[in-house]
């Protein structure tokens, strides 16, 4: 999940694959090739580096009960190196990809906004804290917490 | 690019002419437009308008079928896919698949309640 038929019938599975359709031609995706390429490399980045653990520590939580004592001290760890590498662009840029929402903004805000639930302290995020909000109120989104 | 946007305009008054005999062919037109259009942008553009249009009349019927998106309200992945449709208006059914309950209900959006949708169900 989540999976999308289309009016056709055509499916198509991978949140990150379906959004870049569905958002295909319109402002979330930078008109500039490079700036789109930045965009993707989050998407990419996101699958691989940020929801096996901001994502999986907050099922283990969230979903299953599992006290934030039982987390695979492993998975606490790169959940970090990921919130970090967010702090360090965010820092730089309003969005993760210069000054306007994309879909990047989209993907990451998904389980980010939600870290906390996963044990994840985001006191020394002050730029993805900011981040957060900005995104939020973007999409017109309430305040996870 | 201009050409192809003359041509979508002559649709669109095209379609405006039907809506006033039978709201049921203005749908089928729509979608077929959307569906043969080769600039997406576009195509979507004129939907919402069209659809915005209707609601006017007081005569909406929804199309027989709009785009399913099969997901868990509680799940981060399925909301970005909800986000970036009610941001850009597109209409869509939510089947709500709940992976601990197994459950299914439908909830079908119009590009006009989408908005709307959001603060229901975030």
């Amino acid at each position: 999940m989540p999976t999308v038929e289309l009016d056709d019938g055509r499916t198509l599975a991978e949140s990150n694959a379906i959004i870049r359709y569905l958002a295909r031609g319109s402002d979330l995706i930078p008109a500039d090739a490079f700036a789109a390429a930045k965009m993707d490399e989050w998407l990419f980045w996101e699958q691989y580096s940020h929801e096996p653990y901001v994502a999986v520590c907050r099922f283990q939580m969230a979903y299953l009960g599992k006290p934030a004592s039982d987390l695979d001290p492993d998975k606490v760890k790169r959940g970090y190196a990921a919130l970090a590498r967010m702090e360090h662009q965010l820092a730089l840029t309003r969005f993760l990809v210069g000054d306007a929402i994309s879909l990047a903004d989209v993907s990451l805000l998904a389980y980010t906004r939600l870290a906390h639930e996963g044990g994840f302290h985001l006191d020394g995020y002050a730029a993805v804290r900011r981040w957060i909000g900005e995104t939020e109120k973007s999409l017109g989104l309430p305040p996870a917490r | 690019m201009l050409w192809g946007n003359l041509f979508m305009r002559g649709e669109w008054e095209y379609v405006k002419f039907l809506s006033v005999k039978n709201t049921v062919v203005q749908a089928n037109n729509l979608r077929a437009q959307s569906a043969t259009s080769s600039d997406p942008h576009n195509a979507r553009t004129d939907l919402t308008a069209n659809t915005a249009a209707v609601s006017d009349a007081a005569a909406v019927r929804e199309p027989a079928q709009s785009m399913k998106i099969y997901g868990d309200t509680k799940s981060g992945n399925c909301l970005k896919v909800k986000w970036v449709c009610d941001r850009l208006a597109l209409p869509y059914t939510w089947v709500d698949v709940d992976t601990l309950k197994r459950e299914t209900r439908t909830t079908q959006f119009s590009s006009s309640t989408a908005r709307a949708g959001a603060d229901r169900r975030a």
